[in-house]
């Protein structure tokens, strides 16, 4: 067991947008390990992006504001951070990478500006010219050594020397050492010809190549966390599965820890080690990959799983879940799942069923045990 | 319309669009150049069936539907709808025959006029259609919300108020309120959840099985053509490489492209997880396409000849109701999608 | 809510109320609403009966020279004993008046163009090549500057107002042309219209129905707000000299403004100035005002959010989407889908 890179305790958002309030996320609760890869799937409105944006504190607070709960990282509790010093917390070590590449890259800059202006604030940020909020030690993130395929610069900052920071620290870069370690970023996420694409606009690369320079900006702040939010889902598929193995390949390289956001299904259970299934802003089920979709406890999770069309036309009608996502507005009491589930009791509709863990599951080390919020896990397997 | 002839016949149908020189290539004499979004496609649909259409972005599939409905106008080939040819209908006549053929839009915000109401958007084709009065109008479009799974309470409702899921129902509606015979389905849950995914294709088997509805099904989700399909078409920049019935199709596919489509999909099933894509390269241009088989650069099994000939669509080895554009149909027939996937090195993957 | 559609007096009886709702919530519209009201029915009351606003004639000598405002003078006198509360309130009717007509007429005129030119402008149709023409003419007007133009056309016709106006009028249009032909092209191929199109509806209709009710937010705001600038652009020409005579017997603000600044001390007779500079700011800032509250009127989204909230039936549908992350509250207070099991 290591200890997490960020650990999300008890966290809860809510939107207030004119007379309603919209409670997008509640008391949720992660721990994020270097190399482990967390997913959380759900559908949309289900609050999986409000926490994606909430733990670097990306949410625009207002109409957002953190009700309780700690995000803490690198020995700092995130929530505690005062608005105006937010800036001090970016390009510490959280990274992230957005749904829509082209909308997330500058379109009036070329693939060198863009991932040299990260590779420069995280400079910048080493060498102390820049005030961070964030205490401790130089982020040293990776806790892997990297494979042979990063090299040179990439390789010199996650060995803690202490020289080689010292002699860092005494001059600012040149333009053309920017520029050499934009390559080795553009070569470490498989890009054939780094020279070429250096000198493009993002509107003149394919989205996946978009994509692929998004992962390399966020890669280049050397994040000891990566916040990935539907980071394919405007893929082709084809090309997706390509930019699917490359993350494989590199979360595996430089061992960073990494929350997975999609909606689907398919795509966490081919990254993800750990998911969180969310629902009306809880974690319903929480566990190892392998073991919540292969035997989901909570009839939600089940339901989900069931309603992905795998059959044809003449093996009868797809089994589709009945009524809608509730209101953020107006959840129901109780469980918020009780309206649509074929196993509600009256106890679902008092209480809110606690997120525990199942009785006689041994996860591995740094991922969740198995966990439903469901007072009737046992019964889940017998559903149809 | 006879009843046993195929309701729609699509021959060589090619749409080019021009692009538009600059100054530089003006002056320098440069032939102009045109995206080949369709390039040569033929493609029969029967009364009652749905073809599935599946490719990517740049595939041309999008294109080709607007085709069909015309949407667009064909650079060459030929439309003919019930026997008769509709390659050239225009003015009254055009506005008349989409009567019969009618289109479900992938994005269910942005098809739906923001200022209309859910009454007056879904009675637009039928006011459109036979000039009925605006109370008749209502009256039809009360009587069609039941059969899209909405209430008739929201006659009066703006589109936003609605769900996803209810405002492609919406769309569904509008689509079948003037008794189509033909309805191009282009992406219509691509922007759905899976829940209300699996509700809006159950609902278009039903209204197909009750109406007689024939569909052409434009998407990239396999999984919602494997439900809604009889046959597949696969479409790899703007040309077929391969169609045949569903279940067979999907379950051995012959060209390396649908092999390499299907090995793509992620599955929910962690035990198949870990597994690496092998195919590399982005989806080329379609500008000015280079002879030889499209998918030659990407593809796993290319040999010379594939880069200089084009391939032409011919029954697939051993199946008289399949076709197939590869030169090495035979050889590579019956490597299963699973190849064009590598396990990761053991050492790197820790197997929770 | 099922049955025959509501009838026009019950829909223009709702509309009120929508109206009505939305100005109450956003109480600057109201005031500009309120404003514009007043100044209307004042330039109204002007024109019909003087007397009853105005005190004294444009030039009628009252006797009190440079006198600060009083309760007899409202905005005090000028050198010349003339009133400047009655200049000012005769000032009013031709400085409206001039708004509306020029940015009316240029949005007639040039937004009709720019309808024309944006929807039919397919290459190699006549629709096509009109619009061509159209774009060519419309950019050689815009090239002039008004001011020049306006000085340029009263040494052809004379000074005056009329010459203004037009040289205004003309130069104003085009501008419209623009407006409304980007507005078009951003329309007529969204999603809803080829949906319409594939429907069978025809393509005037399509026009009608689909592009031109949609781009009428956009165009209405810009235009209240371009009367205010029509009336602004129209007392800088009185202010160089060449529109209005001042004093005069048809009084004109900025002409007035021109006059007091260069006749007299504005430290020692600041009201000179400032009873004319004031009237222009007023009705250009209730012009600014109103543009704001028909934003809201004219979008469904937040006006059906404020019937939906005022009548308490439900939350406001619709959450703005800007404020949020993507996907974060999407379907909620959606009543349609409930129950539509398949």
């Amino acid at each position: 067991m290591t200890d997490p890179v960020l650990r999300v305790e008890d966290l809860s958002i809510a939107y207030t947008v004119g007379a309603g309030t919209f409670r997008a996320v509640s008391g949720v609760s992660l721990d994020l390990h270097p190399g482990k890869v967390v997913g959380i799937v759900g559908e949309t409105g289900c609050g999986k992006s409000t926490l994606a944006q909430a733990i670097p504190r990306l949410l625009p607070e207002p109409p957002a504001s953190i009700g309780h709960g700690r995000i803490v990282f690198r020995g700092t509790d995130l929530v505690q951070v005062p608005k105006r010093k937010l800036p001090m917390i970016r390009g510490t070590g959280i990274g992230m990478i957005f749904q829509e590449p082209l909308n997330s890259l500058n379109p009036a800059y070329r693939v060198l500006d863009q991932i040299s202006e990260s590779i420069r604030i995280r400079h910048y940020r080493d060498m102390g010219y820049v005030r961070t909020f964030v205490g401790g030690e130089v982020p040293f993130d990776y806790s892997k050594r990297p494979t042979a395929t990063v090299t040179g610069s990439l390789a010199k900052g996650i060995i803690p020397d202490g020289a080689l920071e010292e002699a860092a620290r005494d001059r600012l870069r040149t333009r053309s050492e920017f520029r050499n370690e934009v390559l080795e970023y553009l070569r470490l996420v498989r890009i054939n010809d780094p020279e070429t694409i250096l000198r493009l606009f993002p509107h003149e690369l394919s989205g996946g190549m978009r994509q692929r320079i998004m992962i390399a900006m966020a890669l280049s702040e050397r994040p000891s966390v990566l916040i990935a939010d539907e980071p394919t889902s405007a893929l082709d598929v084809t090309i997706q599965a390509q930019v699917l193995t490359l993350m494989k390949e590199l979360i595996d390289e430089v061992n960073t820890a990494v929350l997975f956001i999609s909606h689907d299904l398919g795509v966490i259970a081919e990254t993800a080690d750990e998911v969180g299934v969310m629902y009306a802003g809880r974690i319903v089920e929480q566990g190892p990959v392998a073991e919540v979709f292969h035997d989901p406890r909570h009839p939600y999770t089940k339901a989900l799983l069931r309603a992905a069309p795998n059959r044809y036309k003449s093996d009868g009608p797809l089994s589709a879940m009945a009524g809608n996502v509730p209101n953020l507005a107006k959840l129901p009491d109780g469980c918020a799942f009780h309206p649509r589930c074929p196993l509600a009791r009256p106890a679902c509709r008092a209480v809110v069923p606690p997120l525990a863990p199942l009785a006689g599951t041994s996860p591995p080390p740094d991922i969740s045990a198995h966990k439903s919020a469901c007072f009737f896990p046992d019964e889940v397997p017998g559903l149809p | 319309m006879s009843g046993a002839g195929p309701l729609l016949e699509v021959e060589g149908l090619e749409k080019h669009f021009p692009i538009t020189r600059s100054l530089g290539e003006v002056v320098g004499r440069a032939k102009p150049r045109a995206v080949h979004a369709v390039d040569g496609v033929s493609l029969t649909i029967r009364p009652g069936e749905t073809v599935g259409l599946i490719g990517e972005s740049g595939s041309g599939k999008t294109t080709l539907g607007w085709l069909v409905a015309r949407l667009h106008a064909p650079t060459a080939g030929t439309i003919r709808f019930g026997g008769n040819d509709v390659t050239h209908l225009s003015g009254k006549a055009l506005r008349h025959w989409r009567s019969h053929v009618q289109v479900v839009f992938q994005d269910p915000v942005g098809s739906l006029d923001p200022r209309l109401r859910v009454w007056q958007i879904i009675g637009e084709p039928i006011r459109a259609q036979t000039g009925a009065s605006r109370t008749q109008t209502r009256a039809r479009v009360e009587a069609l919300l039941p059969t899209v799974g909405l209430p008739i309470d929201c006659l009066d409702q703006y589109p936003h108020e609605f769900s996803g899921g209810g405002r492609q129902r919406l769309s569904v509606a509008r689509a079948i309120s003037v008794d189509p015979q033909l309805m191009v389905l282009d992406e219509p849950t691509s922007a759905l959840d899976v829940a209300v995914q699996a509700q809006i294709l159950n609902r278009l088997v039903e209204l197909q099985r009750e109406r007689k509805i024939a569909y052409l099904l434009i998407t990239h989700n396999v999984a919602a053509v494997r439900y809604v399909a009889d046959r597949v078409a696969v479409l790899y920049l703007g040309q077929l490489v391969e169609l045949g019935p569903v279940r067979a199709l999907l379950e051995h596919p012959v060209h390396p492209y649908t092999k390499a489509l299907l090995a793509a999909v992620p599955v929910p099933d962690a035990r198949r997880r870990k597994l690496r894509y092998r195919i590399q390269g982005d989806i080329p241009s379609l500008v000015d396409p280079k002879p030889g088989c499209r998918f030659a650069p990407r593809c796993p099994f290319v040999i010379d000849r594939c880069r200089v000939e084009d391939p032409i669509l011919r029954p697939a080895p051993g199946a008289a109701d399949r076709l197939v554009a590869c030169h090495r149909a035979e050889e590579v027939g019956d490597v299963p999608p699973e190849a064009l996937l590598a396990p990761a090195p053991s050492a790197l993957s820790p197997t929770p | 809510m099922a049955g025959p559609p509501p009838s026009i007096p019950r829909r223009l009886l709702a509309g009120l109320g929508v109206l009505w709702r939305v100005l109450r919530s956003n109480p600057l519209s109201l005031f500009g609403f309120v404003l514009i009201v007043v100044i209307g029915v004042v330039a109204l009351l002007v024109v019909v009966d003087p007397p009853l606003l105005v005190p004294y004639g444009p030039q009628q000598l009252t006797g009190a020279y440079l006198q600060g405002p009083s309760s007899k003078h409202w905005f005090g006198t000028d050198a010349n004993s003339f009133d400047i509360y009655s200049n000012v309130m005769l000032a009013l009717p031709l400085d409206l008046g001039i708004g509306v007509l020029v940015a009316g007429t240029a949005l007639l005129a040039g937004g009709s163009l720019g309808l024309l030119a944006g929807f039919f402008d397919a290459p190699r149709t006549v629709g096509g090549a009109a619009s061509v023409v159209i774009l060519r003419v419309t950019d050689v007007f815009l090239s002039f500057p008004s001011l020049i133009l306006a000085l340029a056309l009263t040494r052809v016709l004379g000074l005056g107002v009329g010459p203004t106006v037009l040289a205004i009028g003309l130069t104003w249009w085009p501008f419209y042309v623009r407006l409304v032909r980007g507005e078009v092209l951003a329309v007529k191929n969204l999603p809803y219209v080829v949906a319409a199109r594939a429907s069978g509806v025809s393509e005037w209709r399509i026009l009608g129905r689909h592009v031109l009710r949609n781009i009428l937010e956009p165009v209405v705001v810009y235009f209240t707000l371009d009367i205010g600038t029509v009336l602004v652009t129209y007392s800088t020409i009185g202010f160089v000299g060449v529109a209005s005579k001042y004093p005069g017997p048809q009084p004109e603000w900025g002409a007035m403004l021109a006059f007091y600044q260069s006749s007299g001390a504005i430290n020692a007779y600041p009201w000179e100035v400032l009873a004319p500079g004031a009237a222009i700011f007023v009705t250009v800032f209730a012009f600014s005002l109103l543009g704001d509250g028909l934003r809201d009127i004219l979008d469904p989204r937040t006006r059906r959010a404020f019937v939906r909230s005022t009548t308490g039936h439900e939350p406001p549908s619709e959450v703005p989407a800007a404020t949020l992350p993507s996907g974060t509250v999407p379907s909620v207070g959606v009543s349609p889908d409930r129950g539509a099991t398949t």
